[in-house]
C-alpha cells in the first residue's frame, strides 16, 4: 500500500457520488487523488498535475471524455498519459473510437467493484501488490 | 320559194345535228368528268378509311404517312413519293421509287425538302443528321433526267409542323390544283385524326400524371429502352432533380452517386419478371427503400407484353427516426438509472470497508437520498407517461385556488432560482375565482414542471414571470390580460388562448435561450429531449416532463402550448376550463 503513495491518480466523472467514491477508494488505498467534474477542468488538472493515471468518463457536460482526451494527446507529456475510459455499455462505439486515439483500456463502470477498479489501475502502475489478484478480473 | 324553205330547213337541220352532236359531245366530257371526280372521291374515301381504320392501332404518324404515300398511285402518277419527318437529333428522309431515277433526283428532292422544312420553321435544318431510307425501283445512274414536276405537303401535328410530304416526277406540268387538293385534304384529315387521339392520350397521361404526381411516394416509370416517361415530384425531390422539367435516367443514375444501380435493377427486374426490393439507402440524409417491378400491358393484343419498369422510393426516414428514437430513449433511461444505481453500490461497498469518517459517511447518506429521490421520480414519470399514453390517465379535483397554488410553487424554487441568479415574479388577475375545481397535485406537477424548465434554460439575471388571468368564453385574451394589469407575452398562440371556452389561463414565460420552430412541435411528444446545437451545453432531462404536463392539462379538458423566439426566450401557457364535463373522477 505504501507504493501507491507517491502515485497520482486523476477522476473525471460529471457524476458527484460516483466521483466522490472512487476519490475516497483511492486516497484510502494511498493514492493522491484529483477530482474533476467535466473534461475542461479534468484536461486543466492532468496537464498541471500529471497524473501516472487518469479515469475518464465519456459522458460529460461542457467537455465530453473523448474531446478531453483528444486534447491530452496533443500534448508532449498527455500524449502518453496513462488512460482508462470508464463507459457505459451504450458508449460502444466511442470506446472503440478512442482506442483509435491510443486509449489503451477501458471498463464498465457498472460491471466492476471499485475494489476490482483499484486492482486494474494498480496493475497498470505496476504496483506489485496488485499482481497476485489481478487474474480474478 | 320553196328552195329557200328547203334550205333554211337543211341549215337548222345541219344546225341542229351540229348542236347535238357538240351537246353530245359536251355531255361525254362532262360525264368523264364527273367519273373522274367520282373515282377521286372513291379513293378519296378509300383512302380515309383506311387511315381510320388503322390508326385506331396507331398513333405514329410515321405509319400513318406510310399508309398514304402506299396507296398514292391509285390516284396520282409520280417517279416518288417521299416524306421528311423530325424527330430530336435527325430527320427520317424516306422515299419510296416508283420508277427508276438517278441518285442526283434523290438529292434534288431531299434539298427542296429541306428548304421547304426549314421555311415552314423558320429553322436551319441543313446541319441535321438525315436517315435517309429508300424503296421501291432500283437507282440508275443513266437516266439523268431532273425533277421536272414535284409538290410539297406539311405535316402538322397538333398546330405542330412535323414534316413535309412530297410528290415529284421527271415529266414536266403534271401536278395541278385537284391533285393537291386532294392530297393536302387527306393529309390533313390524318393529321385532325391523330391530333384527336393524341389529345386523348395526351388527357390520359395528364390524369395518371396528376394521380402519380400526388403520390407521397417517389416514381419513376421507364420504357422498355430506359427513357424515363414520368418521374413524379416526390421522385424529384428525393433525387434533387426538381428542376429538371424531364431528367432522363441519366439524371437519376447521376444523382444517385452509385448508391444504388437504377438501370440495372431495371433489367433485372424486366428480365426476370420480378419484383425487386432494395435494402435501406441513405440518399441525401433520408433514407429510402427501393422497390423495382416491371410495367406488363394488360390490355388487347399486347396482354403481358412488358412496357418498361417502375421504380419507387419509399422515403422510410420517419420510421427510422422512430426506431432510433425509441433506442435513444431506451439508453437514457438505462442511463439515468444505472449511473445512480452504481454509485449508491458503490458507496455502500466504502462505506462497509469501515475506512469512512463519520462526516463523509453522513455526506454519502445525502447522496443516497437524492440519488433514490430522482430515481424514484423518473420512474413515477415513466409509469405517468405510460398510463397517459394508455390514456388510463386519471385525475382528483377538488375546488381549489389557482393564485395559492402557483405562490406555493414559487417559494418552492425561490431557493434555486436565487442560486442561478433568476428573479420569479407571479402577476394574477384579480378576479381569479378561488375555487376552481382541479387535481392540486397534478397542477402543481405542471408549475413544476415548466418552472424547473424555465429556470434550467434561464441564464443568470434572467426573469421568469408567471402569470394566471380569469378567461371568458368569446373573449380576446389580449384585452382580458391588458383589463387584468397583466402583459401576456403571446402573440401567434393568443387566438388560441381566446377560442377556448371559460377557463383558468396560466403563462410562464422565461427570457432564456428559446426553442426553434422546428422543435416546438416535438417538445410534447414522448422520445423528444431536445438537442441543443451546442453539444458541449446539452442539459440532461428525460424529456418526459412535457408530455406528462400536457397529459395531465389534456386530462382537466384544457390545452397546452409554447410561444417562443430562439435566444428570446418562451412562453408555455395552459388552461383550466372552470366547468370540467364528464369527468369520471370520484
Amino acid at each position: 500500500m505504501a507504493e501507491a503513495n507517491n502515485k497520482k491518480v486523476l477522476v473525471v466523472e460529471d457524476d458527484e457520488a460516483l466521483l466522490s467514491v472512487m476519490a475516497d477508494s483511492f486516497t484510502i488505498e494511498g493514492f493522491t487523488v484529483f477530482s474533476a467534474a467535466n473534461g475542461a477542468s479534468g484536461l486543466e488538472l492532468a496537464l498541471k498535475e500529471h497524473p501516472d493515471i487518469i479515469l475518464l468518463d465519456i459522458q460529460m457536460p461542457v467537455m465530453d471524455g473523448l474531446e478531453m482526451l483528444d486534447k491530452l494527446r496533443q500534448d508532449d507529456w498527455g500524449g502518453r498519459a496513462e488512460v482508462i475510459l470508464l463507459t457505459n455499455f451504450s458508449d460502444m462505439d466511442k470506446v472503440a473510437k478512442a482506442a483509435e486515439k491510443g486509449a489503451y483500456d477501458y471498463l464498465v463502470k457498472s460491471d466492476w467493484k471499485t475494489e476490482d477498479i483499484i486492482k486494474k489501475v494498480k496493475n497498470k502502475l505496476g504496483l506489485a501488490e496488485a499482481r497476485a489478484a489481478i487474474d480474478v478480473n | 320559194m320553196q328552195n329557200l324553205a328547203i334550205t333554211i330547213v337543211a341549215a337548222l337541220a345541219l344546225l341542229i345535228g351540229l348542236f347535238s352532236q357538240w351537246k353530245s359531245r359536251q355531255f361525254k366530257i362532262d360525264l368523264e368528268k364527273r367519273e373522274e371526280e367520282t373515282r377521286r372521291r372513291m379513293y378519296e374515301l378509300a383512302i380515309l378509311k383506311e387511315l381510320g381504320d388503322r390508326v385506331g392501332y396507331s398513333l405514329n404518324v410515321q405509319n400513318i404517312i406510310d399508309i398514304i404515300t402506299g396507296s398514292l398511285h391509285q390516284f396520282i402518277e409520280y417517279s416518288a413519293t417521299s416524306y421528311m419527318f423530325l424527330e430530336p437529333e435527325k430527320i427520317i428522309f424516306k422515299v419510296h421509287l416508283e420508277k427508276s431515277v438517278s441518285r442526283k433526283f434523290i438529292d434534288d428532292i431531299k434539298d427542296r425538302m429541306i428548304k421547304s422544312i426549314s421555311a415552314l420553321l423558320s429553322q436551319d435544318f441543313k446541319k441535321m443528321r438525315i436517315e435517309e431510307i429508300l424503296s421501291g425501283a432500283i437507282l440508275v445512274e443513266e437516266l439523268a433526267e431532273p425533277v421536272r414536276s414535284f409538290f410539297n405537303i406539311p405535316l402538322v401535328i397538333a398546330d405542330k409542323v412535323v414534316g413535309v410530304l412530297t410528290i415529284a416526277h421527271t415529266k414536266i406540268g403534271l401536278y395541278k390544283e385537284e391533285e393537291m387538293t386532294i392530297l393536302y385534304k387527306i393529309v390533313r384529315q390524318a393529321s385532325q385524326a391523330v391530333t384527336r387521339l393524341e389529345e386523348v392520350v395526351r388527357i390520359e397521361e395528364k390524369k395518371l400524371n396528376a394521380m402519380v404526381a400526388s403520390i407521397t411516394e417517389g416514381v419513376i416509370m421507364t420504357d422498355g429502352n430506359y427513357r424515363v416517361m414520368v418521374a413524379n415530384p416526390a421522385a424529384k425531390q428525393a433525387l434533387a432533380l426538381e428542376k429538371k422539367d424531364e431528367p432522363t435516367i441519366f439524371d437519376f443514375i447521376d444523382n444517385l452517386e452509385g448508391k444504388f444501380d437504377i438501370r440495372g435493377k431495371l433489367e433485372e427486374s424486366v428480365k426476370l419478371d420480378k419484383i425487386l426490393l432494395s435494402p435501406n439507402i441513405l440518399i441525401r440524409d433520408r433514407f429510402y427503400q427501393i422497390t423495382v417491378a416491371p410495367v406488363k400491358s394488360s390490355l388487347g393484343m399486347n396482354q403481358k407484353e412488358i412496357l418498361g419498369g417502375v421504380v419507387i422510393l419509399h422515403d422510410i426516414t420517419r420510421e427510422k427516426e422512430v426506431e432510433k428514437m425509441r433506442a435513444d430513449f431506451t439508453s437514457m433511461i438505462v442511463h439515468e438509472l444505472r449511473t445512480p444505481l452504481d454509485a449508491t453500490k458503490k458507496i455502500i461497498e466504502l462505506i462497509s470497508t469501515g475506512k469512512v469518517s463519520k462526516d463523509k459517511k453522513d455526506n454519502y447518506l445525502k447522496m443516497i437520498y437524492r440519488d433514490s429521490s430522482s430515481m424514484l421520480d423518473l420512474v413515477n414519470n415513466l409509469l405517468d407517461a405510460a398510463k397517459i399514453e394508455s390514456e388510463k390517465f386519471e385525475i382528483n379535483p377538488e375546488p381549489a385556488d389557482i393564485k395559492n397554488v402557483i405562490l406555493d410553487r414559487v417559494s418552492f424554487f425561490e431557493t434555486s432560482a436565487a442560486k442561478a441568479k433568476i428573479k420569479i415574479y407571479a402577476n394574477f388577475d384579480k378576479n381569479l375565482p378561488a375555487n376552481v375545481k382541479f387535481d392540486v397535485k397534478r397542477i402543481s406537477q405542471v408549475l413544476n414542471n415548466l418552472l424547473a424548465n424555465s429556470l434550467k434554460y434561464s441564464k443568470p439575471d434572467g426573469l421568469v414571470n408567471l402569470q394566471a388571468i380569469l378567461h371568458a368564453k368569446g373573449k380576446d385574451i389580449t384585452e382580458e390580460a391588458k383589463r387584468a394589469g397583466i402583459i401576456l407575452n403571446l402573440k401567434e398562440q393568443a387566438a388560441k388562448l381566446s377560442a377556448a371556452g371559460d377557463s383558468l389561463a396560466v403563462a410562464v414565460t422565461d427570457s432564456g435561450i428559446g426553442i426553434s420552430e422546428e422543435n416546438q412541435k416535438e417538445l410534447f411528444s414522448k422520445f423528444k429531449q431536445l438537442k441543443q446545437t451546442d453539444s458541449k451545453n446539452i442539459i440532461p432531462g428525460t424529456g418526459l416532463g412535457l408530455v406528462i404536463a400536457r397529459g395531465i392539462v389534456e386530462a382537466h379538458q384544457g390545452m397546452i402550448g409554447v410561444e417562443s423566439k430562439e435566444g428570446l426566450g418562451s412562453t408555455f401557457y395552459f388552461t383550466i376550463p372552470l366547468k370540467l364535463n364528464n369527468l369520471n373522477n370520484k
